[in-house]
């Protein structure tokens, strides 16, 4: 099994941020969570990735194709949906496939009207009389209109409805019926990965926290409340984002299990969201 | 390449209606002794001019050159199309000022003066090629927005420096320089003046393409 994304030291700096040297890759025929705050550096790599900054230092393959040295072959890899429309918005749908379909040799006129038919997509629409849903619709109708065996999405889900949210995910986990295929879904919306992610990249600062299969940091990683005179027990050194209050403490733990089976008095051991983990993580970066 | 082209054309739809009023314009506006020969180039020039700029414009507006950059594609091509729909932009400008025109004389009205003819498509040709070789670097470096200063003032040389020159040569030069540049320029044949400017026009292009392509290569977005 290949790797659909493979991303080694990668650097990027701007005045004020810099990507540090990060690395990562995903696996054929999985869902990678690209999770952290606002500003952590999510739009920088998928940027980078789409060849539309450019690297400091490192590389980048998406399916075996150099981003750079093989840039046409790749994005043919490639479907996009990013946070926001940038479509001519005076042009109608129709006017925007004539234009965006040719550039593509795997087109699939069909599995195309499929998608327009499937997401009730008005042919003859301009594109600013979308409502925002509807325009996220038509770029991913685009994105898997061509045979892209990598689907990235920039913060798809964000100001759109649960209906959508929901339909969404479920599309996603047609698309990766062919095991040859990966989705990298940066998101600060957690709740959407919890259900589909298969892989969870953390990032902020322009650093990797963590990246790990998300059965493996359910696994690993606890939410433990408990009463405050449990710090003093050595507890402490094992929290992430520790935060007390009069009546106790709330932390993240990655001896989740080593911990439950000390069976302290007062301490609870419970399995985390995503929001969980990122939210603790970047408490316990801003504390460290 | 032609999709890029065709997007341009697209979205520049709805300003077929502002060509053939303009062009309406220019024809009745321009019909003073000064002007009237250069009514049919000036007119061309000037709706191509604004169509390439409309375009550059409906690509700033709708940050479209994310969604360009993403496809597989070549900048090299999304500059080259460019220059392209520039010509795509003059053939039709052209056409239509050109067609007003006839029309108009066919009604028996008494301007424009004449029908249009293959020098005047020479002549705008060349003068927008000239016009886009100074503009689109500019325009590939900086983007639309940041461009409009230089644009503003591009037009302005290229609209008021040729019918202040006419006027000029027409009342008589004191400056004796520009007296000799003229009479070396008298010298040659039309068709010989004309091969100079094409030549003159297509170096320009290629400089100006280099240059642009260059620069995009650097661009983020």
């Amino acid at each position: 099994m290949g790797n659909v994304l493979e991303i080694k030291d990668l650097r990027k700096q701007y005045d004020g941020f810099l990507l540090k040297d990060i690395s990562f890759s995903l696996p054929e025929g999985y869902v990678m969570g690209f999770i952290g705050p606002n500003g952590a550096g999510k739009t920088t790599t998928i940027k980078l990735i789409m060849n539309l900054i450019r690297r400091d230092a490192g590389e980048i393959e998406v399916c075996g194709f150099d981003n750079i040295a093989n840039e046409q072959e790749m994005k043919e890899q490639i479907g996009f949906v990013y946070d926001e429309n940038y479509y001519y918005e005076e042009l109608t749908v129709n006017e925007i496939k004539r234009i965006v379909a040719p550039f593509y040799r795997n087109w699939d006129e069909g599995v195309y009207q499929q998608y327009l038919k499937l997401f009730e997509l008005p042919a003859h629409k301009k594109i600013k009389a979308l409502s925002k849903g509807m325009k996220m619709k038509f770029s991913l109708a685009l994105a898997l209109s061509h045979q892209a065996r990598f689907l990235i999405m920039d913060e798809p889900t964000s100001g759109l409805d649960p209906v959508f949210r929901s339909e969404l995910l479920d599309i996603l986990r047609g698309y990766l019926i062919s095991a040859d295929r990966g989705v990298l879904f940066s998101s600060h919306v957690t709740s959407d990965l919890d259900k589909i992610a298969d892989y969870v990249t953390l990032i902020n600062n322009g650093e990797i926290l963590l990246c790990c299969s998300k059965e493996e940091l359910l696994g690993q990683y606890g939410l433990v409340k408990g009463d405050k005179r449990l710090l003093e027990e050595g507890l402490r050194r094992e929290l992430i984002g520790l935060q007390e209050n009069s009546f106790g403490f709330t932390a993240l733990t990655k001896s989740a299990a080593n911990i439950a089976a000390r069976r302290y008095e007062n301490l609870l051991v419970e399995r985390p969201s995503l929001e969980d983990i990122m939210l603790y993580m970047i408490r316990g970066e801003k504390h460290v | 390449m032609s999709s890029l082209i065709l997007k341009d054309i697209l979205l520049q739809k709805k300003s077929f209606f502002f060509a053939l009023g303009y062009s309406l314009f220019v024809l009745i506006a321009f019909q003073n002794q000064v002007l009237a020969e250069s009514s049919y180039i000036m007119g061309a020039m000037a709706t191509a001019y604004m169509l390439v700029i409309g375009a550059c414009a409906y690509e700033e507006k709708n940050n479209s050159e994310v969604v360009l950059n993403s496809l597989p594609l070549k900048r090299r091509d999304i500059v080259l199309a460019r220059y392209l729909s520039s010509f795509v932009f003059v053939f039709g400008a052209f056409i239509i000022i050109g067609l007003m025109g006839a029309l108009m004389k066919g009604l028996g009205l008494p301007i424009p003066l004449r029908y249009v003819r293959p020098s005047d498509a020479v002549a705008v040709v060349i003068s927008l090629a000239i016009l886009t070789s100074f503009y689109f670097p500019v325009y590939f470096r900086f983007g639309y927005i940041k461009s409009r200063f230089f644009n503003l003032i591009l037009f302005l040389l290229v609209f008021f420096v040729p019918s202040l020159a006419v006027s000029y040569i027409k009342e008589g030069s004191s400056y004796e320089a520009l007296d000799r540049v003229m009479a070396l320029i008298a010298e040659f044949s039309a068709w010989q003046t004309g091969v100079g400017a094409v030549i003159l026009a297509v170096l320009a292009m290629a400089v100006s393409a280099r240059i642009s392509l260059s620069v995009y290569r650097r661009r983020e977005f």
